[in-house]
């Protein structure tokens, strides 16, 4: 019997020595309150809302498909014909709100055990990051649900909550933003990482888009019928220019003399740049691959509406010169603003020693970009297109001086507030590096601002909304300065000049005839030769391009006078152009994007509303 | 004395005696020594076979009416004179008697059939084993036959319609192929988790258990096999609690012999394996190009370059004047290929790249061996097993081993305490077959086809060199011309792995009424997966000086790094069990008790490193590398040549309590009770726990005293119900309660100087307050036996609702911006039901015993989803699950059939509405023009004048309708075996009867709808549409056609993607011809020469043949049997698609194998070596068979039955005989009675007045070294209890046994046995004896 109860009693006795707890932590990831007791976890918690800006990869490529002066054969989804509720299932960037109230919220819970002091410096960086999400979807949806917590699971009165007005949502970012401007003690000597100096300049172009946004655009109230109670236009201007002026009289940064520099140099400039994408030794960008790649569906070229906006090196309206429509390439970009030269490629241009002038196959139009690049190919060392994709060194601006100037003076110019030296410190600033040396009563001068007649070419097919000469001038100055950095879109839209997606012509360089040889340069070779049949013999160096042909074709050439201008047909190009839904098209309910239909059965199906946005 | 003095003396005294005995036992009559009457009489000789076709000694043959009788000598021969008009009365034990008029021949052979009926086999259940008699719950018992002899790899694929409660996934034909990767075993239906919308599918395999811890089925030696068993309700599965909700299926492998002798067993196979299908190619290369041409411009409206084709041409037109200058013979071929004046190659060529990529043919062994032993108190099982697979691709191949080894010990410590141990080691190795493109990763051969395969490329060009085509697809396995061993620079292998030990013990108490069982388990296992990635060159023409233009199928960079990619998983698991016992017979009350503790632990760890640039072609070691840190341009890590390296690290606890309780009264009404208290570590702290109950119960008329059916017509008949709780944890997963931030590297932006960071990602909201999902299942089954239990059926009939599913709960709106956490949120319920039936009979024919079996059995079931929470808004796209939704339900189009004309285009909707649809359906770029010969999709929705899909929901969904059902039908098998004399022949068949198919682009390998520059079939050519061939079965040629294209497909047709055309969906049921053995039983005599005691040789062949109404379509091009699970391959071994014509091919087998078996017979009829034993299980068989006669005794008989059951594996031998399962081998004949030696009461002690009698024992065995003696046990019934007689007795034999051991008598010399009260006893004291028999 001993035998028996000692044989159960140690079987028992190993049997339950694991306890009734089978609780399993895992090891894989550490636990909410190892995280929040640690600077450096927090710090990684932050690294991870650093995707709301562009990577290296990423800061000169999000325009194509949506502005109106860079072709391509489909605009994005959303400012397609046909465009509807239906057509997207998600919306607003809801993750990552909800991820940073968590931090949020989490910092002033019991298991955060950091000092007062970084408490105050991560959740002033979080609410940047809150801020910089809820902008973002301010710009796409115009008013949205303002959660400023994290929404419990069975909270739905919370989460299915109607959109708040955009006129609150402003006050709650700018709260966000004021917070960050004060207790944001993090630095970042190399202009990669959130500094109370970025929350300043988000601040600022908030601000800024939201005033003209609403001026420009006629916004007065929510969609909701809710009047805005907050901020007058006016206000905000105040603010945009407050901002702007604190990061001016900061004395920390100031223009660089070298327009290009800021983005061909593997490091970051750090007296204009305040925030940017470093690249380092395993992380490079793509740029030269990306404006040389050649595709007759996906051009990589600016059109001649947009460059007509430079002026000339002796800051006259190039638009002003007599017969300038029917100038040939090279004629046209003598005697221009130098920053030109430093945009695309102009006569003289010298890729890898060679002189270059555009290539067509890549550049149909013949402005074939070159800011972001370099003048030599990127890695000479492989010819692996995967590795040549990834192999650019230089580094891009993300926020940079320049657009706080620009910003600063279109603040003023809109206050009524503007006056000589304001001008001269900024938009004159600005034309001086660039290499301008002087202007006229309509363009302004460096030191002197513009006092009319505003120019006739914006007005007619730019910006016919504005008659004041001084907006005029900043609106080209701001275009010119910052063209393919990504605020395009934006701008146009708060200037309340959307349908200049639709309406901007995608044309191109003047040509003398078709099938003809033609010396671009004017050094005595001939470069292209534009035909709608290849010749039967081919000379060599020359490149046959193909047009108005109805196969496969996006390219065009249309008598202009005695000449041809070459121009760019979207879609399915020259045959089906206007049958199908990818051609350039605009209407006002593209100011905002669509509360997804699924998104508006859902609340309803819960007993909610939200209100769709006009025209959806 | 000499031997054949011996052999005399037992052949007189059997003479004597068998009569006597039979007489007694089996047909009481007076003695009558009046046999050899001479006269009138004659004599009748002849053989009695038993109902395997051996001879049967020591049957006996009665004169019908008399006392008149003999009994068979050693080879089943008799002699016996009896009057012509007289009739026979053949019997034996366990056998059924036979009557045979004499008819006035003088010769009759005959043979017995088996009267062991199935309700008195031992059945394994949840930790325990059961008489099926007293079985409540619903249990399938897979024969062993299943397993018999076959030449599949492993255990999955035998195990292929064994059951059609138990489906397993067929992915494709590789031998290496298991289930187990995949979903794992079904039992009653798919287990759908309804929880992720973005995986795959959570697909839960059963428990599969072997030996009592959960295990690999696929890394198990088949030949270990003893049996195997299916819970399929909640009572059966209960005690397994959690992991048995999903069903259990239990594999319980041999134990050692019992007996102290050695067998050695060989078995081996040589085989011969071929493709069963194999889609034939078009290789006219013009026909072909004109075909894609057209296609590309069908969908374009525009011809357009075809390079991956056609490197120099760029429109078809150039193809066609391509071909007509060859025609014309301005371009000379060279195998297939023109040289231009450039240098460049012009492919015209005619390959059949299957024919390429596959051998015809291919071999494979296997070989067995296993020994099988026991010495006193140990008994061991050796058993061994090589699998060696040559592969079916040419080149390298894809050679696959496999060996298993275990060892099983038992060690008999104290009479009332088992050891055991098991130990078990596999190791299992793949190379896989692979193609040369490493930019596109390692994938096999005829994928790489799929993009590669046009019939125009030849393999090689005339300068030797591989064209793209021939480096792409075979340069992994072929390699260079000039460098053969190129191919091996590139190689997939799969190394697994497992080794398990188990260690248990097992003690008894209180004359084993009280049992204590307890085991101990560690595993592990262990995958390395290795990646060797190398280029090979091609060439596309020649220069100037006529040396080939090589290029790398690789891109430059990479062939300087070439890399290494390692893959490691490891997963390691303890289990133990502790099972205490108590079964006790209170009258007619049996009862028995167990309650037991479970606990398991799991980890799973991987990691792996990829590396670039190898020093020397076996480079693993992680410095053996070209490159030191930095060389390379690498957008990853700084080091630059570790490419990637990842570890990862997953914990998993459960534990259990439970009990069982079974009561029978009177064996008529029987009831069982289970509950199992579950914990597992997957939920939060509070909510760990659960409770699962369960009961069953069940009813045996004809045990009842008021049935008087003769057993001819209806010989048993069981009735079982049973309800039941499970719980289920599966669904929930590892870690999923707990907030925990994940880890990530962010290395696409320098963050304050660093270029690479951590970084953290704020958790998603987490609910922990879920518990347990019940699985609840109600069975109702009937068991009856019919004809002398020749026919039995089973039929199951079951409802299983799953409750409170852990999926995820109420939808929430973007702005909530978490995935919507789990919790208990979805029901479903399986309907379903099973029969199968067996028959067996013994005959004779031409004159030899002879033995038909058929099986057959088919099940059903289906499931319906009935609550789910998370589609409020009725969505009818995959993952969103409606109440009443059925699953597998497939929405589609109808079609009205193809557009004939123009006209029926412009009035497919009424009189002048022309067709319209919608955009995402499109056959050409522009939607609009739809043409002549596309699909006319029937406008089911009126509301519109468009084919629309709509919203989607249930309410608003277009032009959708439910077209079918994706889940197959109807699960069956059938089979018969058949033995005439020595031969056999025995063949199974399994299959399904409805499955609804989709046959898209991809299935049809072809590429007009879809594929980019793969092979076309043969069978397409006249299959699309065109004016001339109106009534085609496909649309018009229009490449990229969504209704029929692959572009979107995701893994699993489980779920499709895309909207099926019922047009398009066919049933591909199928029955396949699974398993065929013939073979042939070598005549004992014949191997006693050269000391073999059993052997066989035979054929076996896998795959033989099958049908599907699918055949009728599209020819025999497609194995039907692997397209219920076509589509991407979700296993990790290689990306490429399953069934539809690229998958692995399934292999027709063709095996000639030998089984020879030495020294002592493990399960043979005659045992050359144990004749005393075997005599005495005889004699005593006989009195069973006295006792069975009258029902009064039967009674006794059971009781006693239930008893020894308690006693266990001491008690094993003697049970076997009674249940048939060992057979008599009797020579009852030659045996030789001594005197009974007597015991006092109580008492297992040899008594001094008694070791005369042992003294004598020991002298005659001395004298004749070839003796053998049986030692039996009896004991009176006037004092004690059943149970103490019965141990008794044991006790006794053992002391004379001992005793006799210790006089220098070998123990393989000795057998016992005890019957305690049960037999041949009386109220006398007296018959407290030992009665001992020898035989020479």
């Amino acid at each position: 019997m001993k035998k028996i109860l000692s044989i159960i009693a140690l079987g028992a006795a190993f049997a339950f020595a694991v306890s009734c707890d089978l609780s399993e932590y895992d090891p894989n990831s550490p636990e909410l309150s190892e995280v929040f007791s640690s600077e450096t976890k927090l710090q990684y918690v932050l690294n991870d809302f650093y995707d709301a800006f562009p990577s290296v990869t990423g800061a000169y490529s999000s325009e194509p498909g949506k502005v109106d002066y860079f072709p391509k054969n489909a605009q994005a989804g959303r400012y397609q014909k046909g465009y509807d509720a239906s057509a997207s299932d998600s919306w607003g960037s809801w993750e990552k709100v909800r991820r940073l109230n968590y931090l949020i919220n989490m910092l002033h819970a019991p298991e955060c055990t950091v000092s007062t002091a970084a408490k105050e410096n991560f959740e002033a960086q979080a609410r940047l990051f809150r801020a910089y999400s809820y902008f973002g979807m301010v710009k796409e949806y115009g008013d949205v649900p303002w959660f400023d917590r994290v929404i419990g699971l069975d909270e739905p009165d919370y989460e299915y909550k109607e959109r708040d007005s955009r006129d609150d949502v402003m006050k709650y970012i700018l709260e966000d933003l004021d917070y960050a401007i004060a207790h944001i003690t993090a630095t970042s000597p190399d202009a990669t990482c959130v500094t109370k100096e970025v929350a300043q300049f988000i601040k600022m172009r908030v601000c800024l888009y939201e005033a003209s946004f609403r001026k420009y655009n006629g916004v007065t109230a929510s969609v909701t019928g809710k009047a805005f109670g907050n901020y007058t236009v006016d206000a905000l201007f105040a603010l945009a220019a407050e901002s702007a002026k604190a990061l001016m009289d900061s004395g920390k940064y100031s223009l660089v003399s070298d327009y290009r520099k800021l983005f061909t140099e593997q490091k970051l400039q750090l007296s204009e740049v305040i925030l940017g994408a470093q690249t380092s030794a395993t992380i490079k960008g793509s740029q030269n691959n990306y404006f040389a790649y050649t595709a007759s569906t996906d051009p990589k070229t600016l059109t001649r509406s947009f460059i007509n906006t430079y002026l000339m090196k002796n800051g006259s309206a190039y638009t002003d010169k007599s017969g300038y429509a029917l100038e040939g390439w090279a004629d046209e970009m003598a005697g221009r603003d130098p920053r030109l030269a430093k945009i695309v490629r102009t006569p003289g241009y010298k890729y890898d020693g060679q002189a270059a002038v555009p290539d067509f196959n890549c550049a149909p139009l013949g402005y074939q970009v070159i800011k972001f690049c370099l003048d030599q190919p990127a890695d000479k060392s492989t010819s692996d297109p995967d590795e040549r994709e990834k192999c650019n060194t230089n580094s891009t601006p993300v926020f940079r001086y320049a657009e706080v100037l620009l910003s600063y003076a279109e603040a003023k110019a809109e206050l009524d507030e503007m006056t000589d030296d304001i001008w001269a410190e900024t938009v004159g600033a600005i034309r001086k590096r660039a290499g301008i040396t002087d202007g006229t009563a309509s363009t302004g001068t460096l030191t002197t601002k513009p006092t009319g007649p505003v120019d006739p070419y914006l007005k007619a097919n730019l910006y016919k909304n504005v008659d004041d000469p001084v907006i005029m001038e900043i609106r080209r100055e701001r275009g010119c300065e910052l063209v393919l950095e990504g605020q395009r879109h934006d701008d146009i839209y708060r200037w309340g000049c959307g349908s200049l997606m639709k309406d901007l012509p995608w044309d191109g360089i003047v040509i003398d005839a078709l099938d003809k040889a033609i010396d671009l340069d004017g050094d005595g070779r001939s470069d292209v030769y534009f035909c709608k049949k290849l010749p039967k013999t081919l000379e060599t160096g020359v490149s046959y391009i193909i047009v108005n042909d109805s196969k496969n074709t996006f390219l065009t050439a249309t008598k202009v006078g005695s000449k041809q201008q070459l121009g760019f047909v979207p879609g399915d190009g020259v045959k089906n152009v206007d049958k199908n839904s990818k051609q350039r098209y605009w209407e006002p309910k593209f100011l905002y994007d669509a509360i997804p239909y699924i998104t508006v059965q859902e609340y309803k199906a819960k007993g909610y509303t939200i209100t769709q946005n006009p025209g959806y | 004395m000499n031997q054949k003095f011996i052999v005399r003396f037992c052949l007189a005294a059997a003479l004597l005696c068998g009569p006597v005995f039979v007489s007694a036992y089996a047909a009481p009559a007076k003695a009558d020594s009046d046999q050899n009457t001479a006269g009138k009489t004659v004599t009748v000789r002849g053989i009695v076979y038993d109902d395997q076709g051996q001879p049967l000694p020591g049957a006996s043959v009665m004169v019908k009416g008399t006392t008149q009788g003999t009994v068979t000598d050693l080879d089943g021969n008799y002699s016996l004179s009896v009057r012509p008009n007289q009739t026979l009365v053949i019997s034996f034990i366990g056998m059924k008697d036979q009557e045979i008029p004499v008819n006035g021949r003088t010769s009759i052979n005959t043979s017995l059939d088996t009267q062991a009926t199935s309700l008195d086999d031992v059945i394994v259940v949840g930790y325990g084993i059961i008489k099926k008699a007293n079985l409540t719950g619903a249990v399938d018992v897979i024969d062993s036959k299943q397993f018999e002899s076959r030449v599949a790899a492993n255990v999955d694929q035998m195990l292929i319609g064994a059951t059609p409660s138990v489906s397993l996934a067929t992915l494709d034909g590789a031998p290496y192929r298991t289930t187990n990767n995949l979903s794992g075993y079904q039992v009653r239906g798919v287990f759908q988790s309804l929880a992720d919308s973005s995986a795959p599918g959570d697909y839960f395999g059963s428990l599969v258990l072997i030996d009592g811890v959960e295990g690999d089925p696929s890394s198990l030696n088949p030949n270990d096999i003893e049996s195997v068993s299916v819970l399929k309700d909640a009572a059966a599965s209960a005690v397994y609690g959690s992991r048995g909700s999903y069903g259990v299926i239990l594999i319980t492998t041999k134990n050692p012999t019992q007996e102290d002798r050695v067998t050695v067993n060989y078995s081996g196979n040589f085989n011969f394996m071929t493709p069963t299908a194999m889609p034939e190619l078009l290789t006219d290369g013009e026909l072909y190009m004109n075909i894609r041409a057209e296609a590309y411009r069908g969908y374009n409206n525009k011809y357009a370059s075809v390079n991956n084709l056609w490197p120099d041409k760029t429109d078809a037109h150039a193809i066609y004047e391509g071909y007509q200058a060859v025609k014309e013979g301005t371009k000379p071929l060279v195998n297939g290929v023109y040289t231009a004046q450039n240098g460049k190659y012009e492919y015209y060529a005619a390959t059949d790249w299957f024919d390429e990529i596959y051998k015809d043919w291919t071999t494979s062994q296997i070989h067995n061996v296993s020994v099988n032993g026991k010495s006193g108190k140990v008994s061991y099982l050796l058993s061994g097993r090589i699998y060696d697979y040559q592969g079916i691709y040419v080149g390298k191949s894809d050679p696959y081993k496999t060996y298993n080894l275990r060892s099983k010990i038992n060690v008999q410590v104290l009479p009332w305490l088992t050891l055991g141990e098991n130990l078990e080691y596999s190791y299992d190795n793949i190379h896989y077959g692979i193609s040369s493109t490493g930019d596109d990763g390692i994938t096999a051969p005829q994928k790489r086809a799929i993009n590669y395969g046009s019939p125009n490329w030849p393999v090689y060009n005339p300068d030797g060199t591989f064209t793209k085509a021939g480096a792409y697809i075979l340069g992994g396995l072929l390699g260079d011309a000039n460098d053969p061993d190129s191919a091996y620079r590139r190689d997939k292998t799969k190394t697994t792995t497992g080794f398990r030990t188990t260690t248990s013990l097992e003690a008894a108490f209180f004359n084993n009424t009280l049992r204590l069982r307890g085991d101990f388990t560690y595993r592990i296992k262990d995958y390395t997966f290795l990646n060797k990635d190398a280029g090979v060159y091609f060439s596309n023409g020649v220069d100037a000086d006529g040396n080939a233009i090589e290029s790398f199928s690789l891109s430059d960079d990479k062939i300087n790094r070439q890399d290494i990619k390692q893959v490691f998983k490891n997963t390691d698991n303890m289990t133990t069990n502790w099972v205490a016992e108590y079964e006790n017979t209170f009258g007619r009350h049996w009862l028995k008790t167990m309650v037991g503790y479970n606990y398991e632990q799991k980890n799973l760890h991987d990691g792996g490193f990829r590396k670039y640039g190898l020093l020397y072609e076996d480079a693993l070691n992680e410095n053996a590398f070209a490159y030191a840190s930095g060389t390379l341009k690498d957008n990853g890590l700084e080091s630059g040549w570790l490419k990637y390296s990842d570890f990862g690290i997953k914990h998993w606890r459960n534990a259990g309590l439970f009990f069982r309780v079974n009561y029978s009264y009177d064996e008529r009404y029987l009831l069982e009770v289970n509950g199992r208290y579950d914990g597992s570590s997957v939920f939060a702290k509070d909510y760990q726990w659960g409770f699962f109950p369960s009961v069953s119960a069940a009813w045996r008329p004809t045990q009842e005293h008021w049935w008087h059916i003769d057993p001819k017509w209806i010989s048993a008949l069981k009735f079982r119900v049973s309800y039941g709780e499970l719980g289920d944890c599966m669904s929930a997963g590892a870690y999923q309660t707990m907030s925990t931030f994940e880890t990530k590297t962010a290395t696409n932006r320098v963050y304050n100087g660093a270029s690479t960071t951590r970084t953290l990602v704020v958790p998603d909201v987490k609910d922990w307050h879920y518990t347990w999902a019940t699985v609840r299942t109600f069975n109702v089954g009937a068991d009856a036996s019919f004809f002398n239990h020749k026919l039995d059926i089973t039929g199951e009939y079951f409802i299983r609702r799953n409750l409170n599913m852990i999926t995820p709960g109420t939808a929430h709106t973007d702005t909530f911006g978490s995935e919507t956490p789990k919790g208990n949120n979805a029901d479903m319920s399986t309907y379903g039901w099973e029969v199968s039936l067996n028959y067996n009979t013994n005959f004779m024919m031409a004159g030899k015993p002879s033995h038909f079996g058929f099986h057959a059995s088919i099940g059903d079931n289906y499931t319906i989803v009935d609550r789910f929470v998370g589609n409020e808004i009725g969505s009818i796209k995959p993952f969103n699950y409606r109440p009443g939704e059925r699953l597998g339900e497939v929405w589609g189009f109808r079609a009205n059939g193809l557009f004939q004309n123009q006209e029926e285009i412009d009035n497919a909707f009424g009189e002048g509405i022309p067709y319209a649809i919608s955009n995402t359906f499109q056959y050409n770029k522009t939607a609009s023009l739809i043409q002549p010969g596309d699909i006319w999709l029937k406008n089911l929705d009126d509301s519109d004048q468009k084919i629309t899909y709509g919203a989607q929901t249930i309410d608003d969904h277009g032009d959708l309708e439910i077209i079918g059902n994706k889940m197959p039908r109807f699960p069956f098998s059938f089979g018969f075996d058949f033995d005439w004399g020595n031969w056999y022949l025995n063949a199974r068949f399994q299959g399904i009867i409805h499955h609804d198919f989709f046959a898209y682009g991809g299935f049809l390998a072809i590429n007009a709808y879809g594929l980019n520059n793969g092979p076309m079939t043969k069978w397409f050519v006249d299959k699309y549409w065109t004016e001339d061939n109106p009534d085609a079965l496909f649309p018009r040629l229009a490449n990229g056609n969504k209704l029929l294209a692959n572009s979107t497909q995701t893994a699993w047709n489980i779920k499709f993607s895309k909207f099926p055309v019922d047009r398009y969906m066919f049933n591909a049921g199928y029955v396949n011809l699974q398993n065929v053995q013939f073979g042939y039983n070598i005549p004992r005599k014949l191997l006693k020469k050269i000391g073999v005691s059993d052997a066989r040789i035979y054929f076996s062949g896998e795959n033989l043949w099958n049908w599907s109404p699918l055949y009728k379509v599209f020819g025999r091009d497609y194995d039907v049997t692997t397209l219920t699970y076509a589509g991407d391959d979700p296993t990790e071994d290689l990306n490429w698609f399953a069934g539809y014509g690229y998958q692995y091919p399934k292999l027709r087998t063709l095996s000639l194998g030998l089984n020879v078996t030495f020294g002592s017979n493990t399960s043979g009829k005659v045992a050359a070596g144990a004749g005393a034993a075997a005599m005495a299980e005889a004699l005593t068989a006989a009195n069973a068979a006295a006792d069975a006669a009258n029902a009064a005794a039967a009674k006794a008989q059971a009781e006693a039955d239930a008893l020894r059951n308690e006693l266990g594996k001491a008690l094993k031998d003697k049970e076997d005989c009674e249940t048939g399962k060992k057979p008599m081998a009797v020579r009852r004949a030659e045996a030789l009675h001594l005197e009974d030696i007597y015991f006092e009461l109580n008492q297992s002690v040899i008594r001094d007045s008694e070791a005369y009698k042992v003294d004598n024992l020991v002298k005659v065995l001395k004298a004749n070294p070839q003796a053998k003696v049986s030692i039996t046990g009896y004991a009176d019934q006037a004092t004690g209890t059943d149970l103490r007689n019965l141990v008794l007795t044991k006790e006794r034999a053992e002391v004379v046994a001992e005793a006799l051991k210790t006089a220098g008598i070998g123990p393989d010399r000795i057998h016992t046995e005890f019957y305690g009260t049960e037999k041949d006893s009386s109220f006398t004291p007296e018959n407290n004896r030992l009665a001992v028999c020898i035989v020479k």
